[in-house]
């Protein structure tokens, strides 16, 4: 690859010319481009010098292409240059930062003179870091002052093709194999530390296409040796010194926009037409996560002028509009509306076309903000948290232990529930009959009632069920002690769940809330009860999907209503093992995950529970799921520019209207998809915008509206797509599409489907090469891809192999299929990734600093070695995160030092099981400390409890971890080579 | 009261009414689409009129297959058979959580039952007009008609 010797991912998008508003009215002349300014001033800053808007620079740098700009010398761009080439980004799409593991920033390219260039050189060190988060956003946004900015005015500098080649070793076409690099290298990481990370530079027009990343895959003609480099060690993997980097969003288009955690775009751009959206082939869209944590965003009053949008869409103001007439109006970004500022808002402009009191205003500084929401925005008071626990207490559910852990965790919960003093709670249990449960406050002892009838449940007490949690505290605690005891010697096995969560629903229809079913045993009586469906015969045959689908109508229809009166429902299946040490019982996943699919809540799987076993997972989802930050009775809408629209909605959440999401409860652990089409065959450029607003219910009781907004600029080139392609976003949407696919067709049509995209899109990269290459052929062993997609080949690989979608029915059971496709439809980019691809951490070598807190406490982790046997070592030990549950695999010539240091057992006495060993709690050897440390700092942040399960190689449970070792080749599944020249073969067949 | 007139007479009431049906279903669609209902009223209010909507063409049918009409007759039982289709198959009503995404595929049906409708409530218009000429008038009054056509005919 030529033309980034910088080698910082920055990619930058070519005509990102700023959002109408950057400049002020008439565009004066301001310091040239490359002075101080902009981005030196810390943009979040509350300084009422204007952000990045008042920098100068910047605005002629937008404003006035032919502006003076020093170091800009205007060499002529070649004949044949593409309009979007000679405008190479501006509007600071920043790098972020030096990556690990790559060269320093090189000598400036091209024969511009020095000074700031388009090439991404001479970039401050205050480079937004590859994790959003990691720095306080006062230091993400601001450089130093007086730093120089690494952007440039359209038609800056630029090389004349092929002119004073830059130094690179990365040069195209013959990286990937080892280009520039001696033969022999040691390992992987080694190899890839040379690699530039995804970025490009529109430097020249070849340099623009001849950055691609390229996989040789076999000889390149009949009878020549194999080279040694093509060895799948050098493959691309998120692994080593790149893991982290690989999974880090890409830098954000603009300071104003909001945070990558909050909305993640699958590319950072927009297709100019149609058509090119076509051409690109992978889905394009936004990974939304709108409570992301932390919840730290600034949060404006009612007394703050009220809350200003736009009379025609109803858009937020947000940084991006433009201010006209003195500050008495503003033109809206999303539809062009001129909407008057409120008399309460207005304030004067200053010379740069900003409003003096900027700073007082985060709405009009950052991409996200909270409002308080007033009158306007209730139809009703704010509800209270509400919770109602429908508990299973069938014989299943005491012998498995399940009801003992439930109460127990509820009890610890109770402190910790969201609300303070205005919470309530209500109880219900059910077996073949429906307990209910009087818990006024004034009574001692809870009250039970019991209704037999279910076919027409009904309440037997007009209120009291649900009580506030306050005042009838004594008497919730005393029914939660009590509940164990009281059914201890249950012997009915019969389970009217339907008919339960009726009588809880009509306990709940007043004011809604959060519905808690905690389900044992399997739905026998009433509605919704549950047949065995789980049909081999019916595996590739048309009506397969239908394994994948509610069975019973009234699954669907009750997580309607549900949504209707602002019900969440959680659904805890704890099915009991059919015997002892058997597989769990058939509880018809795919019909209970309705319920929670359609009301924003979640579904937690334990199949065969053991209170041993699983206790401590179930109580500390129980105890996640109660204390987390919740918002209530929320809807979310998400709004983009004009001739955008979003298509398409994936999640869990019940569309009420055609661009509105209802959701009766939303908590950090659920994210979104959308997809983002034309609405008209031409977007009118330079930038687009989209911005989602939640409006809901805090558990405090105020009304607030979360407000994200993101600008991408527009582009007119399918290469500029490709380049501004985020693979892990990329990644999270083809797993959510894929998931809906699952639903409609058959599970081996799902896998192609997603291959085909792959294909699709790795061929047109391909054929942008080949014409623009001109004569140069590319040799046909090389696969072909752009360096912001290396991963994604391996990621869908792991996509492949996980439970959702390996296999047939005999490799993964239905429900736990439908599990996993529940959890893959709500899950965050980060999650995601880490279960297509887990790491695998070294932990049997003690050098290094892993484990050990650094001088800000922060516990540093080994680097992950690649998922495949052949990468392990039979002498050592790893832990892997799968995302779900670690594994301490152990090689099977393992040391006796590290079993003694580890687990303090004398493996001198043979070698004990896996089973009876236990990692936790820390041991007094120093590396046991660090092992458990490590755990912990994985554990942080996670919603879900990760057990840490010891394995050792060669033993029967190995095979419970094998899948995860997704480069491997399994009976059913490709190994990452095969894939890779399967997809070579694929790209290279003529369509 | 000539039968054969009364057969195509309520045949012509049930098709008006079919009609309705399928314009009403339209406009909730559009209603929808437009944020001018929820899904779950518009849900509610599609799946009432289903049955209805079967039912009469299923005795629309059978009246007219009966009673000999067999063109017309075997017209409708294609859609007729659409229906029974529709049915067994379980997709007959709108799925409340789905709504958003079955509005295209709903509109086209819709669209094309009203087309249908639209014809054989042409058609009927016609039989009705042609049983009432060819029962009610007189030979005499027949000829006169004819010749006030004509007449009519070579002004224009």
């Amino acid at each position: 690859m030529s033309g980034n010797p910088a080698g910082p991912p920055g990619y930058r998008p070519p005509a990102f010319q700023g959002p109408p508003g950057y400049g002020p009215p008439g565009g004066q002349s301001g310091p040239p481009a490359g002075a101080p300014g902009g981005y030196g001033q810390p943009a979040y800053a509350s300084s009422n010098a204007g952000p990045y808007q008042s920098a100068p620079g910047q605005q002629q740098g937008f404003v006035r292409p032919g502006g003076a700009i020093p170091g800009g010398a205007r060499s002529a761009g070649p004949p044949g240059v593409s309009a979007s080439m000679q405008q190479p980004g501006a509007l600071g799409m920043r790098p972020p930062g030096q990556m690990p593991g790559m060269r320093p920033p090189g000598p400036p390219m091209g024969n511009g003179a020095p000074g700031p260039t388009s090439n991404g050189v001479a970039r401050p060190p205050s480079m937004r870091p590859p994790f959003p988060g990691a720095a306080p956003p006062g230091q993400q946004q601001g450089g130093p002052p007086g730093g120089p900015r690494p952007m440039m005015p359209p038609g800056g500098p630029r090389g004349p093709p092929g002119s004073g080649p830059p130094p690179l070793q990365r040069a195209p076409p013959s990286f990937g194999a080892g280009s520039g690099e001696a033969p022999g290298t040691p390992g992987p990481q080694a190899a890839y530390n040379t690699i530039a990370p995804p970025g490009y530079s529109p430097a020249t027009h070849s340099s623009v296409l001849d950055q691609f990343d390229s996989l040789t895959l076999g000889p390149s003609g009949p009878g020549q040796q194999q080279d040694p480099m093509q060895s799948p060690a050098y493959y691309p993997r998120p692994t080593g010194e790149e893991a982290a980097a690989a999974r880090a969003p890409l830098p954000l288009a603009h300071p104003g926009n909001c945070e990558p955690r909050f909305m993640r775009p699958t590319v950072n751009a927009v297709p100019a037409q149609q058509a090119m959206r076509a051409r690109f082939q992978l889905p394009t869209g936004l990974i939304v996560h709108p409570m992301a944590e932390p919840q730290d965003l600034p949060v404006i009053g009612l007394d703050a002028g009220g809350i200003v949008r736009c009379r025609r869409c109803r858009t937020y103001i947000n940084p991006f509009v433009t201010w006209t007439d003195g500050g008495r109006r503003f033109q809206c970004n999303v539809c062009g509306m001129f909407t008057d500022v409120p008399m309460d808002y207005f304030c004067a402009l200053d010379q740069n076309g900003q409003r003096h009191d900027i700073g007082n205003h985060p709405e009009l500084t950052q991409g996200s903000v909270e409002y308080l929401a007033p009158q306007e925005y209730m139809v009703r008071p704010p509800m209270p948290p509400r919770f109602f626990f429908v508990i299973d207490v069938s014989t299943q559910a005491v012998q498995s232990g399940s009801l003992l852990v439930v109460c127990q965790a509820i009890k610890d919960s109770l402190d910790s529930l969201p609300g303070s003093s205005r919470t309530q709670i209500g109880f219900l249990t059910f077996d073949s009959s429906l307990h209910f449960y009087n818990l006024k406050s004034s009574l001692s002892q809870p009250q039970m009632l019991v209704v037999a009838e279910i076919e027409e449940p009904f309440l037997p007490l007009p209120d009291d069920l649900v009580v506030n949690l306050h005042e009838s505290r004594a008497v919730v605690e005393a029914l939660l002690d009590s509940l164990p005891q009281m059914f201890a010697h249950n012997m009915v096995v019969e389970s009217a769940m339907g008919p339960a969560l009726q009588a809880a629903f009509l306990a709940m229809q007043d004011f809604g809330g959060k519905m808690l079913l905690f389900q044992s045993a399997v739905p026998s009586l009433g509605l919704g009860k549950i047949k065995n469906r789980d049909n081999a015969a019916l595996w590739g045959t048309d009506s397969e999907h239908k394994l994948r689908n509610p069975d019973d109508q009234f699954y669907k229809k009750f997580a309607a209503e549900c949504s209707r009166v602002q019900i969440a429902v959680d659904v805890f299946v704890l099915g009991a093992a059919s015997q002892q040490g058997m597989p769990a019982v058939y509880m018809d996943m795919a019909s209970l995950a309705t319920l929670p699919k359609y009301t924003c809540g979640q579904l937690y799987s334990l199949p065969a529970f053991s209170a041993k076993r699983d206790g401590a997972k179930l109580a500390h989802d129980v105890r996640h799921n109660l204390s987390r930050p919740t918002a209530w009775e929320a809807v979310m809408r998400i709004r983009c520019s004009k001739g955008l629209r979003i298509s398409s909605f994936h999640g869990h959440f019940f569309i009420r209207s055609s661009d509105l999401l209802a959701l009766p409860q939303v908590d950090p652990d659920k994210a979104f998809a959308v997809q983002i089409s034309h609405d008209e065959s031409v977007v009118a450029g330079p930038v687009a915008y989209v911005q989602c607003a939640l409006l809901y219910t805090s558990s405090s009781g105020e009304r607030r509206i979360r407000v994200h907004t993101m600008a991408m600029p527009v582009v007119a080139e399918v290469q500029d797509l490709f380049r501004a392609v985020d693979g892990g976003a990329t990644l999270a949407l083809l797993a959510k599409l894929a998931m809906e696919k699952a639903c409609a067709s058959k599970l081996d049509e799902t896998r192609n489907a997603i291959q085909t995209k792959l294909v699709l899109a790795l061929r047109e990269y391909r054929l942008l090469h080949a014409s623009a290459s001109r004569g140069t052929t590319l040799p046909h062993n090389k696969l072909i891809f752009p360096p912001s997609l290396r991963y994604l080949p391996v990621w869908i690989l792991g996509l492949l192999k996980t439970p959702a979608l390996r296999g047939s029915m005999r490799d993964v059971s239905n429900d736990e299929r439908a599990a996993f496709s529940f959890d893959i439809s709500s899950a965050s980019v980060d999650q995601l990734l880490t279960w297509v691809y887990p790491s695998l951490y070294p932990v049997h070598d003690p050098s290094g600093d892993w484990g050990k807190p650094d001088a800000q406490g922060r516990i540093s982790r080994p680097l992950p070695v690649p998922m495949t046997m052949e990468a392990v070592n039979s002498s050592g030990a790893y832990l892997l995160d799968s995302g779900r549950i670690f594994v301490l695999w152990l090689g099977s010539n393992i040391g006796p030092t590290f079993m003694s240091q580890v687990f303090e057992v004398d493996a001198s006495r043979g070698q004990p099981d896996g089973f009876s060993l236990q990692v936790e709690p820390p041991r007094a050897s120093e590396l046991s400390r660090r092992i458990c440390a490590l755990l912990a700092d994985l554990r942080r942040g996670r919603s879900n409890y990760c057990g840490c399960f010891v394995v050792r190689q060669g033993t029967q449970p190995e095979a419970h971890v094998l899948p995860w070792f997704v480069e491997d080749r399994t009976q059913i599944s490709q190994s990452y080579q095969e894939f890779a020249s399967n997809l070579q073969k694929a790209v290279m067949a003529k369509s | 009261m000539n039968f054969t007139f009364l057969v195509w007479l309520v045949a012509f009431f049930i098709q008006l009414a079919l009609l309705g049906m399928s314009m009403y279903g339209l406009i909730i669609l559009s209603d929808l689409e437009n944020d001018f209902i929820n899904p779950h009223d518009s849900s509610a209010s599609l799946n009432t009129w289903v049955m209805p909507e079967y039912i009469a063409q299923g005795v629309l049918t059978a009246m007219l297959l009966l009673t000999g009409k067999w063109v017309s007759g075997l017209v409708m039982l294609t859609l007729l058979a659409w229906n029974v289709r529709t049915y067994l198959r379980d997709e007959h009503k709108v799925d409340v959580t789905e709504v958003f995404r079955q509005i295209p595929r709903e509109k086209n049906i819709r669209i094309v039952k009203l087309v249908f409708y639209l014809l054989g409530f042409v058609y009927f218009i016609y039989r009705i007009v042609h049983t009432a000429v060819n029962t009610f008038l007189t030979p005499e009054s027949r000829e006169a008609a004819h010749k006030l056509f004509q007449d009519a005919a070579a002004t224009m």
